[in-house]
């Protein structure tokens, strides 16, 4: 090593040591500290260096926070203080988000009480058993089962049975197209059943349904049908609360569109 | 990936932050999970890894505004509260107490940007990720990380006086 022989910076080193650098540039490094001690000494000394500071941040962590950060107990304090935050709305960014919600709800009410007056209503059928003045009241908080995201995956067009566990089925769908939609008819059947265009990805466990579809066009609707013993089922799709049932209540929210479609609901996303 | 995935993957590392940021279990987990109920009631939308740095950058707002009220609150408290003098601990007790506040100390020498860098590189924060949420250039991190991990050392490893 002579004097005229470029030494890479404090900050290369670093990255080099954090496995941050781009492949050409680390060989390049590599290269230069099989002849140089004082970087090879740097860069050891760098090491040692985060490797301390990350025991030291450690001792910041409580012996008993793995007993403590139990996520399934947050999730239930997460859904608790987000029913607290719809009976007492105040945040301007997310006000237009409520108005959707509190307008579809309105529409709907508006549309079941009409519609449940007619004889050949299909909502009469959806709503059957159940009193048109208590469909819309607000949902009881419950908290949802846990999940155990048991991996069975299926890949071609199907239809699918899945057990509610504790009377509970989240059903959740990801890359719904935006042409596509999701009927949902409630039965006598214990379990919930789905149908989805061909490509959809099937995930279940007792309590859990998950669809992930392809996000192309053209795909056709997702068709659910819901048990009417079932406790409580939430449907979300990407991940948003669309709708919320229980035997004698139904929430729809804003981020869907909702109608009747020849005795099914029928939601879309909105634009 | 579901909200309830992104939710178990990052909870506990977020709360991990939070409390080695603020020194406060109670509002760490607090302010995690208000982080949470504004995605949920929010517009926000994205890849997973997006949702995370979205999470760990509310985290931190919401951290940063609670001690400017915290810093009001002691401030006036101070001005009236009598001494008080604590039970006495357990020897090792004692001794761990005292590295926590040795620890959070070094912490809270460094400036907000290099505390940041230090403790979001330590869940795992890309270079990339780094330089985004403290808005500097990638080039710059290796720089930042190597002198804010140095400091750190050194004001732990000060002799008490």
């Amino acid at each position: 090593m002579n004097d005229r022989t470029i030494h890479p910076s404090e900050g290369s080193l670093q990255a080099l040591a954090d496995g941050e650098l781009e492949p050409a540039r680390a060989a390049d490094i590599q290269r230069h500290l099989v002849e140089c001690e004082d970087c090879t000494r740097r860069l050891d000394q760098l090491r040692e260096l985060a490797g301390a500071v990350t025991e030291a941040l450690g001792h910041l962590d409580d012996p008993g926070d793995t007993e403590r950060w139990v996520p399934d107990r947050a999730w239930d304090n997460i859904r608790a203080r987000r029913q607290d935050v719809r009976a007492h709305p105040r945040p301007p960014a997310v006000r237009g988000w409520r108005q959707g919600a509190a307008a579809a709800v309105v529409a709907l009410l508006l549309a079941a009480g009409a519609a449940t007056a007619l004889p050949w209503s299909p909502l009469r059928t959806w709503f059957s058993g159940s009193d048109p003045g208590e469909v819309l009241a607000p949902l009881s908080d419950a908290s949802p089962a846990a999940s155990t995201d048991g991996a069975l995956a299926r890949t071609d067009p199907v239809g699918l049975t899945m057990d509610l566990r504790d009377g509970e089925m989240d059903v959740e769908v990801e890359a719904l197209a935006d042409d596509g939609w999701i009927e949902v008819r409630r039965t006598d059947a214990a379990g919930v059943s789905a149908e989805a265009p061909a490509g959809t990805a099937f995930h279940s466990a007792p309590g859990r349904l998950r669809m992930v579809g392809t996000g192309e066009l053209h795909q056709g609707p997702i068709r659910i049908a819901l048990p009417r013993s079932g406790r409580r089922t939430v449907l979300t799709i990407d991940g948003q609360v669309a709708a919320e049932w229980t035997p004698t209540e139904l929430v729809v929210h804003g981020v869907v569109a909702a109608d009747s479609l020849d005795g099914a609901l029928r939601l879309r996303r909105q634009p | 990936m579901t909200f309830r995935e992104i939710f178990h993957d990052t909870y506990p590392a977020l709360v991990r932050y939070a409390r080695r940021m603020a020194g406060d279990p109670d509002a760490a987990e607090d302010v995690v999970q208000e982080a949470f109920v504004r995605l949920l009631d929010g517009d926000v939308r994205g890849e997973s890894q997006r949702l995370r740095g979205w999470l760990f950058t509310t985290v931190t707002n919401l951290l940063r505004d609670r001690a400017r009220v915290a810093a009001n609150r002691s401030r006036l408290l101070a001005a009236q509260a009598p001494a008080t003098s604590s039970p006495p601990e357990a020897a090792g007790e004692a001794e761990r107490q005292e590295r926590i506040r040795r620890v959070r100390e070094a912490l809270e020498c460094l400036d907000e940007r290099d505390r940041t860098l230090l403790l979001l590189r330590e869940e795992g924060f890309s270079y990339r990720e780094l330089a985004g949420e403290v808005g500097v250039q990638p080039g710059s991190v290796g720089t930042l990380l190597a002198r804010a991990r140095q400091r750190f050392r050194d004001r732990l490893t000060e002799e008490t006086p």
